[in-house]
């Protein structure tokens, strides 16, 4: 229990971190906001004046902590360029983003464990071989392209959907889900292949060991030594990896949008980049960050559920 | 195969084992034969890769099918346990033929409690004995086999008990099904002496309290006298004396046996 | 050398891993010596193409030829990559040596810190860093390596952490040895065979990166355009097209799985 309160303040502390290197960051930087907001109709006498209004002439670690504050009752600032509220720039968008790297998700789990057991069970022979070298080639394909393959097959050969289309989840979610499909399977592609050879390895790994041949002695048929005892320690390895495939599956998601045309984050995010809207960028890092920081949270947690060795450190 | 006599209940006939992973087939036992009889101690001594743990992983079933060709018998109760189907050979494996291993840090799973360890076979060959049922046997075991505690070992992981404990719980999680043969490959091996001493006597005492017949696989030839009645030394995988153990011990014939008996500490247990 | 050529007779990873960097060099060669066309070259009469014995594989919506433009962003992205290597690497090690040597409370913090950006993808990273750079090819070079910094700097610190308990270091330590030249003389060349089958991974991840980044169309600048790029141009003409996409795409993947092989064929050999 201690040991969790622990990993907790460390989550909490990182996440602060980042968030400061990142604000810092984008105010140490040249190029003003005012100059970009006010445009051609500026005077210097505006621009002093706008800039005590947004606070810019507060020190940074005011204006961070501010920030923090703000963050914490779920104010994220107001947008540079759009003079509207972050929140509910995002409000909108984000759920797309998330429900998209969250079906890759649970799309790569769904596919990397029960290859990487069989590929395992088969050690060696064909289907192994085979497995192994199409893992490897699909590693090779970066997200972006294999979603052009998949737009093109799908939608250009097959005519299956509308390349480029969407529908809001507000209207249709059963659509909208579906229109998620490929883009989601391009996301999880690369982490299924990795993923199930990981598991493929540790499962090797595991089944060469000393319990196993107790596990065998005492009775059980094969697949219960596979299910009840070698899985649980195989899993391990693999858990760490999709704990930390789940961030880069939502960076994934971003450039993945562009080639689908999905309305997600990944438009504002690269709009706010070249405008260096900050609040925006902010907003978005700090959500990301957070998601990170959960991820390795939970699979800390999962760790000492399934490795009784870990709990009392 | 009705030949064997009343009391034996396993018979080994001309067991050969041979590996095939590499280039050229590679014999790790010939002609290997035994004959058990209930409530016996034999035991089997040798140096590491004389063929002594070959023989008892293929008598406990535990050899893999692959990469090896066997030959020759092993029968338990009428049955070759070399051809017979896989799930006849498990019906026996931790229900009437039990296996204790050297090393009783990595033989546990890690990641499993001690109490559902020590109750697997009771499981998986009595699906009729209730939980309730189980976990009581297995704590009346664990206290037998000299585990103080055992409600606190119950709940515990390996990782939690010494090595000397481990053994004790592989011990009571291979008598759980009260099974006709205990097979312990080298179990004191990788324990500290005092303990090894406290091992050896659980090992005589469930001989005695159950009548298990127990193959003592051991390189250490005092010890093997001191448990079996009867000892089998191998070299190279093959038997090269047999007979009573104090018989073998006083008038050693083989040149290996005696070099063993030369090498044994002069302090006597 | 031969050394070299036997032990691929043995191991298919490091075979088929050079055939395909040989492949990729192949093109670079091939556009560097006699390059079919100049790749920004216009050819206003002849725009998007198909393949005819004038342009191999077509020409784009600009007329420009599209063979050559593949063999000159085949360029970009290797030095794009190769540069994002060299920032990433080298700051990495010297990072990773020398708080893994010296250890205490700066190794404490750094780590805690680098743990951090490790988990944190790395196409975010260099999106951050580069709206902080500005675009252009070495701003996307210096955001890509400072990005890839962390897995350099863990790897090293991990094996200098295993080095420093090994005899060889601790008798150096013993005869009063300077402690730099026990990091670069007595352990660094001892870690190389890792450190270089991580240089391969991190390159790998560099293409992936910066072909994502040019992709958003972050990354290289159009006419000098990487394989990325090129990609996402060819995006809108994949109905009329798609052999364009095809063409780009497949080079891509070529490099990735070659230098995935050669990497852990290294990683074998040296096992």
């Amino acid at each position: 229990m201690r040991g969790i309160l622990r990993k907790l303040a460390g989550a909490v502390l990182t996440l602060l971190a980042v968030t400061l290197l990142v604000f810092l960051a984008f105010r140490l930087i040249p190029g003003d906001p005012v100059t970009a907001l006010l445009g051609t109709e500026i005077t210097p006498e505006r621009a002093a004046q706008l800039r005590a209004e947004m606070g810019l002439d507060d020190p940074l670690l005011v204006q961070y902590g501010r920030w923090v504050i703000h963050a914490l009752g779920g104010d994220l600032g107001t947008s540079y360029s759009y003079s509207m509220p972050v929140s509910s720039m995002l409000a909108g968008k984000l759920p797309i983003t998330l429900t998209m790297s969250l079906m890759a998700f649970v799309l790569s789990i769904a596919l990397a464990i029960p290859l990487g057991i069989l590929a395992a069970k088969h050690e060696g022979r064909i289907f192994d071989r085979v497995l192994l070298a199409l893992c490897q080639v699909i590693m090779a394909i970066p997200p972006f392209f294999s979603g052009i393959l998949l737009t093109y097959i799908f939608g250009i050969v097959l005519r299956w959907f509308t390349p480029g289309g969407f529908i809001s989840y507000e209207r249709d979610m059963v659509g909208f889900l579906r229109y998620l499909i490929l883009p989601a399977v391009a996301i999880a592609l690369p982490k299924a292949a990795m993923a199930a050879k990981l598991l493929r390895d540790s499962v090797i790994e595991e089944a060469g060991k000393d319990y196993v041949r107790t596990a065998y002695s005492r009775g059980n048929a094969t697949m219960e030594v596979m299910y009840r005892h070698v899985l649980r320690n195989a899993i391990l390895p693999v858990v760490t990896f999709l704990g930390m495939a789940l961030a880069d599956m939502v960076a994934g998601s971003i450039v993945v949008e562009q080639v689908f045309g999905i309305p997600g984050i990944s438009r504002i995010l690269l709009t706010s980049i070249s405008n260096r809207d900050y609040p925006v960028v902010e907003a978005i890092i700090l959500g990301i960050a957070g998601l990170v920081v959960v991820a390795n949270l939970l699979v800390d947690l999962l760790y000492r559920l399934l490795d009784p060795r870990l709990r009392e450190a | 195969m009705g030949e064997m006599r009343d009391d034996l209940i396993l018979r080994v006939e001309d067991l050969t084992i041979e590996f095939h992973d590499h280039d050229r087939p590679e014999c790790v036992v010939e002609g290997f034969n035994l004959e058990l009889a209930r409530g016996e101690i034999v035991g089997i001594v040798g140096e590491s890769g004389s063929g002594k743990s070959m023989s008892a992983l293929a008598i406990a079933g535990l050899l893999k099918r692959h990469a090896m060709t066997r030959s020759g018998r092993i029968l338990f109760q009428g049955v070759d346990l070399l051809t017979c189907s896989r799930s006849q050979l498990r019906s026996y494996q931790g229900d009437e033929i039990s296996i204790v291993f050297q090393e009783p840090q990595t033989s546990l799973n890690p990641v499993h409690r001690i109490g559902e360890q020590v109750e697997e076979s009771l499981r998986i060959h009595h699906p009729e004995v209730t939980a309730q049922e189980r976990r009581e046997r297995a704590l009346k075991l664990m206290e037998q086999v000299g585990l103080r505690e055992p409600e606190r070992v119950y709940r515990s992981y390996p990782h939690e008990l010494s090595g000397g404990m481990r053994q004790r719980v592989m011990i009571a999680a291979a008598m759980i099904g009260s099974p006709q043969i205990l097979i312990a490959d080298e179990p004191t091996t990788a324990l500290d002496v005092t303990v090894q001493a406290q091992i050896i006597e659980l090992l005589r005492n469930i001989n005695r309290r159950e009548g298990t017949a127990i193959l003592f696989i051991s390189h250490d030839l005092s010890l093997v006298r001191s448990l079996a009645g009867r000892v089998l030394v191998m070299q190279d995988g093959h038997v090269v004396e047999e007979g009573a153990s104090e018989e073998v011990f006083a008038h050693p014939r083989h040149p290996y046996t005696k070099r063993l008996i030369a090498a044994i500490p002069v302090v006597e247990l | 050398m031969s050394q070299f050529l036997r032990r691929m007779r043995k191991d298919p990873y490091l075979l088929t891993g050079t055939i395909l960097t040989g492949f990729i060099c192949l093109l670079v060669l091939w556009g560097l010596i006699c390059s079919p066309y100049d790749p920004t070259e216009m050819d206003a009469t002849a725009r998007l193409a198909g393949a005819s014995s004038a342009h191999l594989l077509g020409t784009d919506h600009l007329g420009r030829d599209v063979l050559s433009r593949i063999l000159y962003a085949t360029r970009v992205t290797l030095w794009i990559a190769l540069g994002t290597v060299g920032v990433g690497a080298g700051c990495g090690t010297i990072l990773g040596a020398l708080t893994g040597y010296y250890g205490g409370l700066l190794d404490e913090t750094l780590m805690r810190i680098i743990d951090v950006l490790f988990a944190f993808p790395s196409i975010l990273l260099a999106l951050v860093f580069v709206s902080l750079f500005g675009t252009g090819t070495s701003q996307v070079v210096l955001a890509l390596g400072i990005a890839f910094i962390p897995s350099f700097a863990r790897v090293v610190r991990g094996e200098f952490l295993r080095c420093l308990v090994q005899p060889y270091v601790e008798v150096a330590r013993l005869q009063g040895v300077k402690h730099m030249r026990i990091i670069f003389v007595h352990i660094l060349p001892n870690i190389l065979p890792m450190l270089f089958s991580s240089i391969l991974i991190g390159f790998n991840n560099a293409v992936l990166a910066e072909a994502g980044l040019s992709f958003l169309g972050i990354g290289s600048q159009p006419p000098y355009s990487s394989l990325g790029r090129m990609l996402s141009e060819s995006q809108a003409y994949l109905f009329n097209r798609p052999g364009m996409v095809l063409a780009v795409g497949f080079v891509i993947v070529v490099m990735n799985l070659g230098f995935a092989f050669l990497g852990e064929g290294i990683k074998r050999w040296a096992k």
